[in-house]
């Protein structure tokens, strides 16, 4: 008998990338725990990371490139070598290049999100200005929101120094499980957590005071703090008067909102707004943490977020101790990640709909219209997609973007898993997961660490930059213009690639398995805007962003963070949508569409599940586990309804990415917010009604000739 | 030795739970259930799931009409003997945590305390995964 090693590596199945201990006998993964060898995690794990046995030996794992068969759509499917895929791969992609141009293709980074800078070596080298990733509908609009105030990146929290902490719609211990005891620690140290949140969530009961909004109502009640910050005269003048930027149009603007009229907007009462504003600006220094999504999930998202975020500047809690700084911790440099830039020389999609998108770069296009763009063959014809994880559930109306991805003359999709996002594509190529590669992370804190390779490969699936990479080589050599300096010299190189601003080696970071600190550390400083101008046009913080006024005539975009109301909507009939829908709020078992086929995790809630408030559910008939139809203007779902009284009545939440029924077919492909693009994911309109028995038959028959297939 | 599990602390993240299937289980067991169960526990506006874990209080061994439940000597834990199990659930009807599970063959399934990773030397499973301290392991 062989023993069991432990092998030092990390879990990848969601975001923070969490260190973890993997037990390894006779060549296989057989357990994991959560490494306690990291500053930022408690050392224990979350449900999906634990399950991490299921997720690897998937029966569902695709273990060879495959090539289709059949029609496109149809799911057919033959086994071929490497060999073959990667030579159709350079042979199509030249082949559409030459025929329309290399904008016609689409270069995509769905999930996994490590490989992003290589994909985008590998679009820039092609000469496409399309790299789109999976952030077209996830956090960068949030980042979009602060860098038209601030100009540079999201500024993070100083949970160390901070006395308050604002958490802005953050349900972290179920989003980020592994940090629930860095927020503890800030608990028990004696910090007061205000937070935002529709949901009375674990993290909102934990805090001293929650406002429970209705969703997507964040701007009226960030301008509401401010108005009683402003007129009690608790901001901080000096920094006002110094660096901020339209701060007279942006008092007078608050006006509107006073606690008393913010309340009916939205649903807090007045005088808890007022207990948080002058916590917030009186018991500091004060952070705020930011998330990826919730905020920017609606049709005013950015400009909610930018109320939100023009709090920090206006209380004097921009880049000092305990407030949200520049640089929250040690830091240093490492190569790749936000380091690569986009080929921009010609017009990307997006462009014309959301320019702010480009002209605040995040050195991606904008991929929501994606659907549009391929079916209406504009602004331009888009024939080749090759794309890393994507998954059409991330798209409000997904079917319409599988239909469409149908359409393409070369579709590529390198995955996990037999997803359905993969049916229409004419190639499939096999990933491996984190358990199967080795990685460098360039962590938070200056931190690096060298996630080792815990098993071999599952089938023959290969690492995804390895594939980039092979990709590149082989239209190189067939077209030896397509040039870029770092994908050609192998994935070691890489490695050592990445490092190389930090000082350290490939081969001392591999000989300390609990992680180093990168040897060149940036000074630790607070107050740079008093060495540096802000990287905005004023050159100062932007309560009222020139970026956005660029576009005031042809794009009707204001200036101030202003606040319109998405429920004055008089497209929408309300008597025939009486209720808010807000999908994809977090849960902790599930990440979008790919956990779903793991059982352990599926079995443990009833999916879909149609959370619904029991006043809503004893005023619209429908029962704690009835089987309901769930209506938007847009589309139609059923589901099982459960009884929940964390969200106020009138909201009904339900997570989205299930193939059951997929909350995000309730979102109109238009309803976006025209700033950023991001879909009105969490509010939007619906009504629940009692489904009948005929319904639940036709489901089933459905599941069952999705069985058969 | 006991398990503690502190409803107050756990955040309802279902880690636990699942932790327990994969401590106890391999991939391909896709109906596998944990031996732990999950609560909805509800107040006016708030309301959490948590999961409940056996804390070898030995009821269900005195209540065992067939001796089949018994104390192992090395960790005091309360094990089932399956070959034993008759399957009547007497066990059930006292357990004061519902926390006692049946198999496909209506066999009686319950926490063992994780005592092979004890014995490598591991913590339990539920103990080694909770990020807020919510299930913890007691000596006696």
């Amino acid at each position: 008998m062989s023993e069991t090693k432990i092998v030092k590596t990390t879990c990848s199945t969601c975001g923070p990338c969490c260190e973890v201990d993997a037990y390894v006998k006779d060549g296989r993964l057989i357990s994991v725990e959560g490494s306690r060898n990291t500053p930022m995690q408690s050392g224990g794990l979350c449900a999906k990371g634990v399950a991490a046995t299921q997720y690897v030996y998937n029966k569902e794992r695709i273990l060879y490139p495959m090539k289709r068969t059949g029609r496109k759509g149809e799911g057919k499917f033959e086994r071929i070598s490497w060999e073959e895929a990667y030579e159709m791969i350079a042979g199509e992609l030249l082949r559409i290049r030459g025929e329309y141009g290399a904008r016609s293709a689409v270069f995509y980074a769905g999930y996994a999100k490590w490989y992003r800078p290589a994909l985008l070596r590998l679009a820039n080298a092609y000469g496409s200005p399309n790299f789109c990733t999976e952030s077209s509908t996830c956090f960068q609009a949030a980042a979009l929101a602060w860098r038209s105030v601030y100009g540079n990146r999201i500024c993070g929290p100083d949970l160390k120094n901070a006395k308050t902490l604002m958490l802005w719609s953050s349900n972290l211990y179920h989003s980020n499980t592994p940090m629930s005891k860095a927020f503890q620690g800030f608990k028990k140290r004696g910090g007061k957590v205000i937070d935002v949140d529709p949901r009375r969530s674990v993290t909102a009961h934990d805090a001293d005071i929650h406002l429970q909004l209705i969703p997507g109502t964040d701007g009226a009640l960030a301008l509401s703090m401010a108005q009683v910050i402003i007129e009690e005269d608790l901001y901080d003048k000096e920094f006002v008067d110094k660096y901020v930027y339209g701060f007279e149009e942006y008092r007078e603007y608050v006006q509107q909102f006073t606690p008393e009229k913010a309340e009916k907007i939205t649903g807090v009462p007045e005088d808890l707004i007022r207990k948080a504003a002058r916590t917030y600006a009186g018991n500091g220094p004060a952070s705020l943490m930011f998330s990826a999504s919730p905020v920017v999930h609606h049709i005013n998202g950015v400009q909610n977020y930018r109320a939100v975020f023009s709090l920090i500047a206006l209380t004097g809690n921009y880049d000092v101790e305990g407030g949200n700084r520049t640089q929250p911790g040690p830091c240093s440099p490492a190569n790749e990640f936000g380091q690569i830039r986009r080929y921009d020389g010609e017009e990307a999609i997006g462009q014309k709909e959301f320019p702010v998108w480009f002209d605040l770069s995040c050195d991606e296009a904008q991929c929501t219209m994606l659907a549009d763009y391929i079916s209406g063959e504009k602004p331009y014809p888009i024939k080749a997609l090759f794309a890393m994880g994507l998954n059409h559930r991330m798209w409000p109306q997904p079917e319409y973007l599988k239909k469409s991805l149908e359409k393409l003359e070369f579709y590529v999709n390198v995955e996990l898993f037999m997803s359905e996002s993969s049916m229409a594509a004419d190639l499939i190529l096999p990933a491996c997961t984190s358990y199967e590669r080795a990685q460098v992370h360039a962590g938070m804190g200056g931190r690096f660490f060298f996630s080792n390779q815990a098993i071999e490969p599952v089938g023959e699936s290969r690492n995804d930059i390895e594939i980039i990479m092979e990709v590149y080589r082989r239209m190189r050599f067939k077209d030896p213009t397509i040039c870029d300096e770092v994908l050609g010299d192998g994935y070691q190189a890489y490695m050592e690639h990445i490092l190389k601003p930090s000082g350290l080696t490939l081969e001392e970071l591999k000989s300390h398995p609990e992680g180093m600190m990168g040897k060149n550390l940036f000074p630790l400083a607070v107050k740079n805007y008093e060495r540096e101008k802000f990287h905005t046009p004023s050159g100062k913080v932007e309560f009222k962003s020139l970026v956005l006024e660029r576009y005031q005539d042809s794009h009707g975009y204001e200036g101030l963070p202003v606040y319109h109301d998405y429920r004055e909507n008089e497209a929408v009939d309300r008597q025939q949508f009486p209720l808010i829908l807000n999908t994809g709020s977090r849960k902790p078992q599930l990440f979008h569409s790919r956990l779903y086929r793991m059982s352990w995790l599926n079995n443990i809630e009833a999916v879909p599940m149609v959370e619904i408030h029991p006043e809503d559910g004893h005023a619209y008939g429908v029962g704690d586990g009835d089987f309901v139809r769930v209506t938007s203007p847009s589309g139609q779902i059923t589901g099982t309804a459960v009884y929940n009284v964390q969200g106020n009545p009138g909201v009904v939440y339900i997570y989205h990415g299930n193939s059951k029924g997929d909350a995000n077919e309730l979102i109109g492909k238009d309803y976006v917010d025209p700033i950023s693009g991001f879909p009105g994911f969490k509010g939007y309109f619906c009504r629940v009604e009692k489904a009948g028995d005929t319904e639940k038959v036709a489901e089933n028959d459905a599941e069952n000739d999705a069985a058969d297939r | 030795m006991k398990l503690r599990f502190d409803e107050e602390k756990c955040i309802g993240c279902y880690a636990c739970y699942t932790a327990c299937i994969a401590a106890h289980h391999s991939p391909e067991e896709e109906d596998a259930n944990s031996r732990r169960a999950i609560r909805t526990v509800v107040s006016e506006d708030f309301q959490k799931n948590i999961c409940v874990g056996c804390v070898h209080c030995g009821l269900c061994m005195k209540q065992c009409p067939e001796g089949a439940i018994y104390r192992e000597e090395e960790y005091g834990l309360i094990l089932v003997d399956r070959e034993k199990c008759t399957g009547c659930r007497a066990c059930a009807s006292v357990c004061p945590k519902g926390v006692i599970h049946y198999d496909a063959d209506g066999k009686m399934e319950k926490c063992d305390g994780c005592i092979d990773r004890l014995r490598e030397g591991r913590e339990p499973a539920c103990v080694r995964v909770c990020c807020v301290g919510a299930v913890e392991r007691v000596c006696n």
